[in-house]
């Protein structure tokens, strides 16, 4: 069994966890969950030798275990899978499998044994790539498959999973889980922290919940409890989600409108049109190609064949800034970390860098107290919780830095904004305030098309709905906003269901 | 077009080699006497110095860093010969050991620096050359040493027919080179940490003995091209190697290294090499204005990159915006969606 007891640990001007006492058994998935900055990731850094614990103390099996590093977690047996993958591109499965200690024969690697033990431990995973198979060219569920193998090859008794599902498709979800399941049978105590409540109903157990690094339930049982009672376990109080009714939107003149539009990144045919005050979702499974024809949409790709008119007329975007200056389109990247944000910057600098050129001076100068100005109009409109407009994004939260992200095309007062995954990896409170926002936005002139593949938010916000499926539009529909009708419509139109991923436990047919 | 770009896309150094044998062609054409049996050793005698230096370059670049003491390194190879040859009489085995060792001392110097300081081996290095040069200047008082041992001179011009003895030594580098970095568990660990450090780092790999170890041979290769370099003129000048920084860059990058490191191209730094050699030789066959050389060179080899760019795989995907890590994705979610089909079936 592993447990922890009495484990607090500070940052310089925060408490990240305060007397937190878990304990995890073989043979279980426990799920662990909290909002941003409840105390999630610095747990599961103690647990696996990232962090010292300032006090209390970390057991595995009764005895006390002091780890100095990560190494000495997993060589006790305990592996973890981040939310960032950790593994070589450039290298094989096989060679990334026994990064640490590749098969060798003085000095020089031996690649036949070193297959020979990946094919292994691609079995256990149910994995049907060759050991060979550069890891560069996988997709994110495989490279997630990968990195179980490897947690696994090195003995792991206790493995915890840090949102293993967050950028997967729903049919690989399912192939994980049974992989999970798998694991919990042999004997594996795992521990999996994820977002997606819905999700920990179906594979865990026990939960924990974390609220601003305290423990506000340790593992219960999961079937004891609701969706809504854990909801309020992890805000504090009563979620009380707002009825978002639908908007009267009037669909006679188009503020967008796309006739066959083919794009570079591969999509074609692609026909639509956006009205004002509109929530246009755009639903797909990863790699459906939504997010490149967004991007192409705001110049970021080459527009082949088709046309694309704004509020009525022809228009060319020949580049982002065009898109931005001339035709007033904004986009919100799904990437926030890589390509919304500049990490190292201020608040006032990430919101204010749209409209340097509304806020700057004679010759270019800008002044930080314009910045400001505009920053902290914004910054209270969102309620972004930062210290100050000073500080530097990477030091939110992922809620929050999103609100920063989006704040930016709220100063550059963009007509029809595309946003792109809003809340991926966003606590539910954060969740539904974003959302709230974007209803509010829509409600009060902007037009704005939502890439989503979260159901239940665009279900929830959508007024009309277009599925999308292999870089083309597989159908639009009305958003009745009944939930099981909804759902059960846009899946069917998602053609050729795709087969699972993997079947774990079934001779592996390579190619 | 679209069959060119499928051809020059089928390896990283396709556009490469094209050019070089088109090079090749079009010389012999405009002047018989670049086929002459001495221009062909005098080019290969470059091209066995010029391969070590990109080599030397290119094994800091696989593990992510840079190495910009590599002329200075081999300056300080030639000082080292003059010193011991001339002034203190060793003989030719022992000077080339000790040159060489001095190297891989200069190496280990800058890999500390890099590990302990934690500062970017880039401007580490920026600055270990200005010393190291500073060193050469000082210790051979800014004179050339002509009085080397005649065995070492000898062997500098010795060949084989049109194989020039120098060669020899590079081949057999080269093979070195792609063992250690294709066969051997050290070489496949720089690899790793170039392309992902965090990943290396968590797997606990050794990263601050690769470091070291990665600086050390390639100041080490640095310093046998300034042996080979010293051979075949016959004489140590301090400044050898001053203008290798951009010739140490253009091999490996043109051949399809990655600049953040993790992945490079033997073959097609030996082809870039080869186009920087035909390039530098054929500029003097061709009877062109000496002082135009540099800035031909610069523009060829600036073709040459984006020659290279064309080339490549993340050329092929790459939007005004995302950066290859987008690309890739992309490139494996339609390949998610392609095998769920094939799955499917």
């Amino acid at each position: 069994m592993l447990e922890c007891h009495g484990v607090s640990k500070a940052f310089p001007g925060v408490v990240a966890l305060d007397d937190v006492s878990v304990e995890v058994r073989p043979g279980e998935i426990q799920a662990l969950i909290g909002e941003n900055g409840a105390g999630k990731s610095t747990l599961i850094n103690v647990l696996v030798g990232v962090y010292r614990a300032d006090s209390g103390s970390v057991l595995l099996g009764g005895e006390e275990m002091n780890f100095s590093s990560p190494r000495d977690a997993q060589h006790a047996g305990i592996s973890v899978v981040h939310q960032e993958r950790n593994l070589v591109p450039a290298f094989s499965v096989a060679e990334n499998l026994t990064l640490e200690h590749p098969p060798s024969r003085f000095g020089f690697v031996e690649y036949g044994r070193m297959n020979q033990e990946a094919e292994k431990w691609l079995a256990v995973v149910g994995l049907c790539v060759p050991p060979s198979m550069l890891v560069g060219d996988m997709s994110p569920a495989q490279m997630q498959l990968v990195e179980i193998a490897k947690a696994l090859s090195l003995e792991a008794r206790f493995l915890v999973l840090d949102e293993p599902t967050s950028t997967i498709t729903p049919n690989e979800v399912e192939s994980l889980f049974g992989i999970l399941r798998g694991l919990r049978d042999q004997g594996v105590g795992i521990v999996f922290v994820s977002h997606k409540l819905e999700e920990l109903f179906e594979i865990c157990d026990r939960v924990t919940v974390l609220r601003d690094g305290r423990c506000v339930c340790s593992g219960r049982q999961l079937s004891e409890l609701t969706n809504d009672q854990l909801v309020t376990l992890m805000v504090g109080r009563e979620e009380i989600v707002r009825e978002l009714p639908p908007k009267p939107v009037e669909r006679i003149e188009p503020v967008l409108e796309a006739r066959s539009v083919a794009t570079s990144a591969g999509a074609h045919d692609i026909s639509f049109a956006l009205y004002p005050r509109e929530v246009l979702g755009l639903y797909g499974l990863v790699g459906a190609g939504r997010s490149e024809l967004a991007r192409a949409l705001i110049g970021d790709e080459k527009i082949v064949a088709g046309e694309v008119f704004l509020n009525g007329k022809g228009a060319r975007v020949r580049s982002v800034r065009d898109a931005i200056e001339t035709h007033g389109l904004g986009y919100v990247p799904e990437d926030r970390k890589n390509e919304g944000l500049f990490l190292s910057h201020s608040v006032s600098r990430n919101v204010a860098i749209t409209v340097w050129r509304r806020v700057s001076k004679a010759l270019g100068w800008i002044f930080g107290s314009a910045e400001a100005e505009i920053a902290e109009e914004y910054v209270r409109k969102l309620e972004v919780k930062t210290p100050s407009l000073r500080q530097s994004v990477q030091n939110l939260s992922g809620g929050n830095q999103q609100k920063v992200s989006m704040a930016k095309w709220l100063a550059a007062d963009s007509d029809i904004l595309i946003i792109d995954e809003p809340t991926v990896g966003i606590d539910v409170h954060t969740k539904h305030a974003i959302q709230n926002l974007i209803w509010d936005l829509a409600d009060r002139g902007k037009s704005i098309i939502l890439i989503s593949s979260d159901m239940p938010e665009m279900i929830r916000l959508a007024d009309r709905i277009l599925v999308m499926n292999e870089n083309r539009i597989a159908g639009e529909l009305e958003n009745t906003r009944r939930y099981d009708q909804m759902s059960a419509r846009i899946m069917n139109l998602i053609q050729g269901s795709a087969a699972p991923l993997t079947t774990p436990g079934e001779p592996c047919l390579i190619g | 077009m679209k069959l060119v770009m499928s051809v020059l896309r089928s390896r990283t150094w396709m556009g490469l080699l094209i050019v070089d044998i088109a090079l090749v062609i079009g010389l012999s054409l405009t002047n018989p006497e670049f086929l002459s049996k001495f221009n062909i050793v005098v080019l290969l005698q470059t091209l066995a110095v010029v391969l070590l230096v990109s080599f030397s370059q290119m094994i800091v670049l696989g593990m992510g860093h840079m190495n910009l003491s590599v002329g200075s390194v081999g300056g300080l190879a030639a000082v080292m010969l003059g010193v011991s040859m001339a002034r203190l009489g060793l003989p030719t085995g022992v000077a080339v050991l000790l040159a060489i060792l001095v190297s891989l001392a200069c190496g280990v110097f800058n890999g500390l620096l890099v590990v302990f300081t934690k500062i970017n081996s880039f401007i580490v290095t920026l600055a270990t050359s200005i010393i190291f040069l500073g060193f050469n200047i000082g210790i051979s008082g800014g004179i050339p040493e002509h009085n080397l041992t005649e065995d070492f001179v000898a062997f500098g011009s010795a060949r084989v027919s049109v194989f020039p003895y120098m060669l020899f030594v590079t081949a057999a580098i080269t093979l070195g080179v792609a063992v250690f970095l294709y066969r051997m568990v050290a070489g496949r660990q720089l690899l790793a940490i170039g392309g992902n450090a965090k990943a290396a780092e968590l797997s606990g790999l050794p990263v601050s003995r690769s470091i070291v170890l990665v600086h050390a041979l390639s100041c080490g290769l640095a310093g046998v091209a300034g042996v080979l370099l010293t051979a075949r003129v016959g004489v140590a000048i301090a400044v050898f190697g001053q203008d290798w920084a951009l010739l140490s860059f253009a091999g490996p990058i043109m051949g399809g290294a990655a600049l953040t490191g993790g992945s490079v191209s033997i073959v097609g730094c030996i082809i870039a090499v080869i186009l920087v050699a035909l390039i530098d030789n054929g500029l003097v066959v061709i009877g062109a204005d000496p002082y135009w050389v540099q800035f031909f060179l610069g523009l060829l080899i600036l073709i040459g990159v984006v020659l290279g760019k064309v080339s490549s795989k993340e050329g092929a995907t790459r939007g005004l915006i995302h950066d290859t890590a987008n690309g890739r994705r992309k490139a494996s979610a339609a390949l998610a969606v392609a095998q769920d089909k094939s799955a499917a079936r």
